[in-house]
Formats: C-alpha cells, structure tokens, sequence
C-alpha cells in the first residue's frame, strides 16, 4: 500500500539498527528485540523478505522493471570527523527476469468443428479446467510466488528454532506428501519411512532388508567410518556396504540430497538428518509453510514487532557514517539515525567491504501448469530431487498444489532451483523437458506449462565480506543454494552473540495467558 | 487458518455445544485506540495513557452464542502500521477484522477506508469485516458524522458501530456482532483460506492440527 506522505519521522536513537528484511536479518532483529534491545528495522523496499521474498502473479509479472533507486547524499550533512559510505550495492540483487505465456487470452478458434468436438471431450478428461491468460491474472492475488523456495526438515535446525522460540503459532505448515527421484527416464518415488520401504514394489525384499539394516548401522560404527572414509565420498561408502544400485540411487541423491563427490561424513550427516525428522509432522522429513516461503521472515519480524521493535519499510536508506573506527549512525532520508550496533543485509551493504570473488548465482524456473507431475489420488505437495546428469547440476524441484495457498485451485505452482552453470534456461532445460509440455498433446501424460519464468538468485556468503575491523557492523549473506534455512539460523545465531556474547538467542515467548497485566489480580469474566 | 470447530465432551458423555476458533485482526491508524478496545473486550480495563502491549502475539477471549462458544484470537498491529510496513503474513487466514477510526479525526476515517480497500483486497473473501468509531466518550469533539461512517459501512457491507473503550460502550456488542455473523461450521468457514495447515507444537506427532484446543 502507498501513501504519498510520511506523516512521521523516525525516532533517532537505538541498540541496533537492521537494514534489509531477509532472513538472516529478521531472526537477529526479533532475537534483539526479544531480550529488550531497541531495535529500528528498516528496508530500501515496500515489501518484507528481500531476495526471500514471495509474490503474486501480477507483482511477479512486473519484477524485472522494480530497479533500486538512485541514491543521492546531502554531504553539507557530515561533520569533518565523519565519514560516509553510501549503501548503493547492486550486485546483489535479481538478475533479468523473463516471462513466458503458453497460453492466449483467446479460446483456440477450431477450424474443423468434427475434430473439435472430440478433442474437447479428451480435454475435460485429462485437465478439468481450461485457463486462459485472463482467468490466470484474475486469480494473481491467490498466487504466491517465492524467489527462493525452502522446505525444512520437521526436525531441522529452523523448526526447532520456530518452535523453541514460540514463532511457529504465527503460521501453518503443510507436510510435502512425497519425496520422488528422476531414475532411469522416470520418476520414482523415494521409500522414506518404514513402511514406505515395504510397501515400495520396486525393491526386493531382499533389498528392504538391506535398506533397513543399513540405517539401523548407521549410528553404529561412526568411529571406524570416521577412519577409514574421512576422505572418500558418500558413493564409495554405499557402494562398499554392497547396496545394490537402486538403494544407492535414493540413499545418494534423494534421501541424503548428495552428489557423487559428497564426502562420507556430509552423506552420512544428511542420511540422518532426514532419518530423523521423519514422522515427527508427516509422511515425508519435509514441511513447507504456507503462503509460501516469503512469509518466514515475517515471522521473526513479527515476534521483534510484538517485542517493541520500530518497522519501516520503503525507506530511503543512504549510507552509513564512520566516526572514529565505528559506525554511529545511518542516513534515512533527511534524518541522521544512532546505534550502537548496524546488521546490514549483503545485497545493502557498502562496495567498501566487498570482495572481489567470483559471483555465483543460482538458476531458477517458476511454471504454472495443469496437473501434477505424477498422478495421484489427492493433491500432493511433492519435493523432487533430480540428480545431477552429464554436465547439469542437480536440481531441486519443489510441486505446489493450491492447499498450499500458492496458486489457485486447478492450478500447480513449481519451482526449480540449482546452482548455476551457465543460465537459468539452459541449466534447468533437461529437467523441464523430461517433466511438463508445451503442447496440449493428448497422448503425452505430461503436465502442461501454461506459464513459465526464468531468473536467477544471486547466492552469496561470508567469504564475500571483508569487515576491516570494524566491530558494530554486521553483515548477513544473503539466499543460499540449500534446501533449508538451517545456515541461515546458524549465521543469525552466530551474528547474534557476537553483538550481545552474555544473552540468549531466542527464548521462548510467553503464550497470551503467560502475560501479566497491570491490575490482573482477578480472572477476567467471559464476556456475555 | 480456517475454523476449528468441534464438540465438547462433558465427562458424563453429554455434548456443551459447538465450540468455533477464529483469528481476528485489528486494522488502523496508531492511536486511534485498537489496543484499548482490546483490553477493553479481554480485560476489563482501560488505561488514559496505555502503552504499547509488549509481549503479546494475540489474546484471546471467548463469548457464548446460544449453543455454540466462539472463541476469538485478538491480533494486534504491534505497532507495525505506524510507518505502513504491516506484514501481509498479518492478515493470513484471518476470519475477521475490526478497522477502527477515531470519530474526533476525520484523516483516521479516511485511513480506514484504505484499511477496508487493503483486506478487500489481500484477505481472505469471505473475511468479516466491522467498522468501528471509537473515542465515543468524545462525541463532543466529533469530527465524523455517524451518517457518514455508516452510509459508507452499509455500501461495503461491513458491519458498524460507534465504540467507546474508556466507557465500554458498544464494546462487547460488537464482538458479538462479529461473532454472530461469522460462519459456525466447517464447511462455509472453509471457503476463505483455501485449506487448513497445521500449526508445530513440541509433541506434535499426529495427524490432528496442533491449534485444534476446544477446551
């Protein structure tokens, strides 16, 4: 929503002051807030969540014109003593967006009226609802479309943040309903749990056997693993344990999302992680939040919110000024802000402290299409893991069907992601034409993209920061390339008791009845 | 999030009636008296010079319907639409609002109708939506006619009243009217969020949603 006024000014004076609504940011901005700091939360867009951000259809249409405002500074401001360093980074921000439409605003005007006729009928059969450009743009606010998708593990080191720190009443998750692979031209479905495993017909029994023994060992021999794989990879350890090549297939590239290279203890870390935060909310280890993965960050900035915490977005954020080896204060607008402590978002912060290392980026595909990938009895929320192939990075395919409120009922919202290579097309080429279609093509089972679009993330991370010493300032990497946000949490945690060494990060909050009020001696009655 | 509704079991076996859950959010300018109202509702209480409620995500409070308990999760703003930066996460799932305006300032009327526009627009469709002119006890000071707020109110389809959170006045009563006129059962409450998610909880291992708590 836009005002034309700001009818209000800042107040001038704080413990931290956070520029940039990422992820990294919110956790330290509500881990601030909640042991009592002073915390202005401050970001250059009018939307919450950066490069982490989700958006509906009609916002997401218009991204690629959404370009950072120039920045001009008013240096009659600075004293002698101070020095400025304008935030004008535009390295970290998203890269060429194309848009593509499969589909016209027009039903397809049928020439020969026999042939009509029966394709309509084959129609109704496979896609029970036609959609046209316009009816797609109508429903644009049931979209929501993240730029950096995530799912978490329901024992990963994010839910437990959630819940530890009673963030997870914000929101509402979903469970993903099955984890699938790509192998041998075709999709499978991964066995997670026990009885997945046995009731999957594309093992043997013997090979069940096998499968379970193999994660019951697990925890067994870590020493002698630790030993004699501390250098071999993943592959190598499975292949020696005798698993045949299926077992290998699932255990390498979807139960512990590993590539060939993956060392044994990564793999092996991994296989567990998943083992473990299996059954725990779910069917799968995976949950996704819905709305959305764009809503996360607004969470945390929720909790600091409700903890005192000053929010403002779209606001014009100049530079920060260095008075005597460390940072006092940030130009916002005409006002001059103090701190004691800035938490800056890689993507604002000054050229000053950036390495020159290579940039990477990650390569995204978003596609609205008709069915699910593979059939199925209800509407699945389905994570695919595709392997690496030949000289194609290993992809992440994430299915949205509408119960996850990210596109309307009908509809599926996919994400791919991998790291890049090349460009987003041609890195996600192979994997989107081994899953959807362009062509209503009745004998092809695929499902079909009625809209695509191609962008990429750029992913960056602390060895892009060079801090020079200056010790209130502190700068959060931006999206990265895993599946979830445990880096994210363990980079926030680690910012956070750098600023405040003596106080916990995150304690619970208290539930509503927790809360004491002033002249609370007597039960309040049930209003009538 | 959508209704949660259920039957409470008495411990002889005989049914208390329907029990429904409803997130409900408050909307408007700062200092117009949302957090007033609210402790007005759930408390009892009104403070001349109330600070800020720190702490709080939401509260809650229940009021009985003829056979059926409602029970509302208050969110406040948390002062997050003091610069315009309220998250949209804010409006989720939300079954009902509350967009309140002071009657003594006519630019907090206007900002209403904007609030009123804003969930039209990003909430759910079927959101219950009521307009409320507090600082009633100040009528004498009054800026915006009744006439007014209520001709606008009836073209929107909102529910409206004039509320005072220092006198009480119309407090309750438009709770109340907010809870009779939203859905009580699963199926047309439903409609507004496109499904139910689940809420993490420590323990939470079954199938059941962690925020279904008919008590």
């Amino acid at each position: 929503m836009h005002f034309e006024i700001m009818d209000y000014e800042l107040p001038t004076n704080f413990d931290v002051v956070v520029v940039g609504t990422g992820i990294i940011e919110s956790i330290i901005s509500a881990a601030a807030s909640r042991i009592g700091k002073t915390v202005l939360h401050v970001d250059s867009n009018n939307f919450y969540g950066g490069l982490s951000s989700s958006f509906n259809l009609e916002s997401f249409l218009k991204l690629n014109i959404e370009k950072r405002k120039s920045i001009c500074m008013e240096h009659s401001s600075l004293n002698d003593t101070e020095t400025f360093f304008p935030i004008n980074n535009s390295d970290f921000t998203l890269d060429e967006v194309t848009h593509q439409w499969n589909i016209t605003n027009k039903n397809k005007n049928y020439s020969d009226e026999e042939n009509s006729a029966q394709e309509d009928i084959i129609a109704k059969e496979i896609c029970a609802k036609k959609w046209l450009k316009d009816d797609l743009l109508k429903e644009s606010r049931k979209f929501n479309i993240d730029l950096t998708p995530k799912v978490q593990y329901a024992r990963g080191d994010f839910i437990e943040l959630l819940i530890s720190s009673n963030i997870a009443r914000y929101s509402e998750y979903r469970s993903i309903t099955r984890v699938l692979t790509w192998f041998n031209n075709t999709l499978e479905v991964v066995p997670c749990s026990r009885s997945d495993i046995f009731a999957n017909n594309k093992i043997s029994i013997i090979e069940k056997r096998i499968l379970m023994k193999f994660f019951t060992s697990l925890d067994d021999n870590e020493d002698l693993i630790i030993k004699d794989y501390a250098s071999k990879t993943y592959k190598c350890f499975l292949t020696d344990k005798k698993l045949s090549k299926n077992l290998i297939h699932y255990i390498l590239y979807a139960i512990s999302n590993s590539t060939d290279s993956t060392l044994c203890l990564e793999g092996i870390g991994n296989t567990k992680k998943f083992l473990k935060s299996l059954g725990r909310f779910g069917k799968t280890p995976f949950l996704y939040s819905m709305f959305g993965s764009g809503d996360l960050p607004q969470e945390f900035c929720r909790l600091s919110a409700v903890f005192g915490s000053v929010f403002a977005l779209d606001q014009p954020i100049h530079g920060l000024i260095l008075e005597e080896n460390s940072f006092k204060s940030i130009l916002i607008g005409k006002q001059k802000i103090k701190a004691k402590n800035f938490v800056l978002g890689l993507n604002l912060t000054p050229d000053f402290f950036l390495n020159k290392v290579k940039k990477k980026f990650i390569s995204r595909g978003v596609f609205i299409t008709n069915k699910s990938i593979m059939d199925s009895d209800n509407e699945p929320l389905t994570l695919l893991l595709y392997p690496a192939e030949n000289d194609k990075n290993p992809c992440t395919v994430l299915e949205l069907p509408w119960l996850s409120s990210c596109c309307p009922k009908d509809t599926y919202l996919v994400h791919i992601s991998c790291n890049q290579i090349n460009n987003p097309e041609d890195d996600l080429k192979h994997c989107v034409k081994n899953l959807f279609t362009l062509n209503e093509d009745f004998k092809a089972f695929k499902p079909l993209i009625f809209y695509s679009s191609y962008f990429s993330i750029p992913t960056n991370s602390d060895e892009n920061v060079n801090l020079h010493d200056f010790n209130n300032l502190f700068i959060c990497p931006g999206p990265d390339s895993e599946l979830d946000f445990v880096t994210a949490v363990s980079k926030a945690k680690e910012l956070f008791l750098k600023m405040y060494p003596d106080d916990e990060f995150l304690p619970r909050a208290p539930d509503p009845e927790e809360i004491k009020w002033d002249g609370d001696e007597e039960p309040s009655d049930i209003a009538q | 999030m959508s209704t949660r509704s259920g039957q409470a079991q008495r411990p002889n076996g005989s049914t208390q009636g329907k029990i429904c859950q409803f997130k409900l959010v408050l909307l408007g300018e700062s200092a117009v008296g949302k957090s007033s109202l609210v402790l007005r509702f759930v408390k009892g209480q009104f403070h001349e010079y109330q600070e800020s409620t720190i702490g709080a995500a939401f509260l809650t409070q229940t009021i009985c319907l003829d056979d059926t308990t409602v029970k509302f999760e208050i969110w406040d703003t948390a002062g997050q639409e003091r610069y315009h930066s309220l998250a949209p996460m804010y409006y989720r799932g939300a079954q009902a609002a509350i967009v309140v305006y002071d009657i003594t300032n006519q630019d907090t009327f206007g900002r209403a109708k904007t609030w009123v526009k804003e969930l039209q627009r990003q909430a759910s469709p079927t959101i219950v939506i009521a307009l409320a002119g507090n600082k009633q006890d100040l009528a004498n000071k009054r800026m915006v006619e009744f006439e007014e707020a209520q001709t606008y109110a009836e073209e929107n389809g909102l529910l409206f009243m004039e509320t005072s959170a220092k006198t009480a006045m119309n407090v309750n009563d438009i709770f109340q009217a907010i809870a009779k006129k939203l859905p009580k059962n699963e199926q047309t409450a439903g409609q507004g969020s496109s499904g139910q998610g689940r809420r993490l909880a420590e323990n939470d291992t079954g199938a059941k949603a962690a925020g279904n708590c008919c008590k």
